[in-house]
């Protein structure tokens, strides 16, 4: 995207349609719209990446139960497919724009700035836990990479270090010269890290001689249980809060010709937020009750894998990691051209890529992933409610629409009042109280949304008076 | 050629499926599953980027 001139360039467009950077200041015509068929894809091949290599283990590192974790995931994923279906998709075909282009409509561009720094950098350490799955996979060939455990967040040492870096180094070079190539790329690597996901599963089984998934999956002896049916059920439904209830999905889904497109995300939800989770967890269980692992302190994704599969599954880690990392290497730099506007897309992409490649160095954002996408939906997610009110409930509860472009504010302060109280308390709950991240993104988006609503109230009716 | 490549493409995601399922029943041993799923992606990309390279016009 050439660089530099506002508006902001829309750093959610998906990575699988090309043609979703266009329209960004106008709604999509209906001769660019598309049918169902191009969102089912789509969303089965965003939400199958190399992140799901960690999170499937993590559960079981957890200490979770067998029966929480399938039901916890099957309800919680169908709650996120609802989100998808009847709040962003219903806006999306509802308002036809970008995210952005809402947001700068109700909180002024200068607000819209700050959210494309938080989001920017929200992705660098997003991309950063894909390049240490990656690492983790390039390591398993060369005996001296010291892989990082589940414990760890600091690196691990020194070939460590320059694995990582000599990854996200590539992965920014990438992300610069090549992205159409890696879009297509991932598009064609979808069906099969698929199916390889479910190839890991039921070689386990098999090694494992037995289909008893409900025996496989609970805890081993000794295993402190930290997450039940409810943590499951928030972690999946809100792990992609910002996507659905936080609209930045209303950049993908304005395409879609009928809001039942929303539906597609339960080919993202079921295959990747499930079956892919559910295999994936089963290698941990395996090493734990095999190969000795301590459950807590896990294997690294690289090493179980090309332990199940072989070279096929040790290229599937590096490309599910390179494939996930570099449309988000991509993303952050449109958010810092957003945000910094004299940078050139190659400079921007470069900045976040310089911080994508720093923090894969540092394993505690891919071991503590559960946490930090907890943190990422609680910090994006309460902004989609501001659209959510101005959307669904402003003609109904007397508040004006598009407030920032009717009173021509370059910044909302309502906007930014109602984001940051629910944010600052949820941040407190989670480092000072010790609540788990996931259960953050739903509370705080429903206050940011109250809150944006009777301040916008009270600055309407100053307004008049 | 189209429907060649869109044949080979099919038949490498199908091995890729089946492989694992004969694991599983013993119709194959380890290293042979390894192989053929190391044969499999080697074709299932080659065809794709082939596919893609013909759909897009010309490659990049």
């Amino acid at each position: 995207m050439a660089a530099a001139t506002p508006p902001p360039p829309d750093p959610s467009a998906s990575t699988l349609a090309p043609s979703v950077n266009e329209y960004e200041r106008e709604p999509v015509p209906v001769s660019a719209q598309k049918g169902p068929r191009a969102f089912w894809g789509m969303y089965a091949g965003e939400h199958t990446a190399g992140t799901e290599f960690m999170i499937g283990p993590l559960f079981i590192a957890w200490g979770v139960g067998a029966a929480d974790l399938l039901l916890g995931l099957l309800v919680g994923n169908l709650v996120a497919v609802l989100a998808w279906r009847f709040i962003t998709a219903e806006a999306a075909t509802g308002l036809r724009q970008t995210l952005y282009y809402k947001l700068e409509q109700i909180c002024g561009r200068q607000l819209v700035t700050v959210y494309n720094v938080a989001n920017g950098l929200l992705f660098c350490f997003l991309a950063g836990a894909m390049v240490t799955v990656s690492a983790t996979a390039v390591g398993v060939p060369f005996p001296q990479v010291q892989m990082p455990a589940f414990s760890d967040t600091m690196p691990t040492g020194v070939a460590w270090t320059a694995t990582c870096l000599v990854i996200g180094g590539f992965m920014t070079v990438v992300a610069i010269k090549g992205y159409a190539f890696v879009a297509r790329m991932s598009a064609i690597a979808a069906p099969w890290m698929f199916l390889i996901f479910v190839a890991c599963g039921v070689v386990i089984l098999k090694r494992l001689d037995s289909t008893d998934l409900m025996a496989l999956l609970e805890p081993a002896p000794g295993t402190e249980s930290q997450i039940g049916f409810w943590g499951v059920a928030f972690f999946s439904a809100f792990c992609n809060a910002a996507m659905h209830i936080g609209m930045a999905d209303l950049s993908v889904l304005r395409y879609a010709r009928k809001p039942s497109s929303g539906w597609a995300a339960a080919a993202g939800m079921y295959l990747g937020h499930y079956v892919a989770w559910v295999c994936a967890a089963l290698l941990l269980v395996y090493w734990v009750r095999e190969r000795g692992a301590v459950a807590t302190e896990g294997v690294p994704p690289g090493v179980m894998v090309f332990d199940a599969l072989g070279w096929a599954g040790l290229v599937c880690v590096v490309i599910a990691g390179w494939t996930t990392a570099n449309p988000t290497i991509y993303r952050a730099g449109l958010a810092f051209q957003g945000a910094l506007p004299k940078l050139t897309r190659t400079q921007a992409t470069l900045l976040a890529g310089g911080v994508c490649t720093v923090a894969g160095v540092f394993p505690a954002f891919a071991m503590k992933l559960i946490g930090f996408v907890g943190l990422y939906g609680t910090i994006l997610a309460p902004v989609g409610a501001v659209i959510v009110v101005d959307f669904f409930f402003a003609k109904q509860w007397g508040i004006p629409t598009d407030p920032a472009a009717r009173w021509r504010r370059a910044f909302n302060l309502d906007v930014l009042v109602a984001w940051l109280i629910p944010i600052g308390i949820a941040l407190w709950l989670m480092f000072d109280r010790g609540v788990p991240a996931h259960f953050m993104p739903l509370p705080c988006w429903i206050a940011c949304g109250l809150i944006y609503a009777g301040l916008t109230k009270r600055s309407a009716a100053a307004q008049l008076a | 050629m189209t429907s060649l490549l869109k044949y080979l493409g099919w038949l490498a995601l199908s091995a890729t499926a089946l492989a694992p399922v004969l694991y599983f029943f013993d119709h194959l041993d380890e290293p042979a599953l390894r192989r053929i799923l190391l044969g499999a992606m080697v074709i299932w990309f080659a065809v794709a980027a082939a596919r893609d390279r013909r759909i897009s016009g010309a490659g990049d």
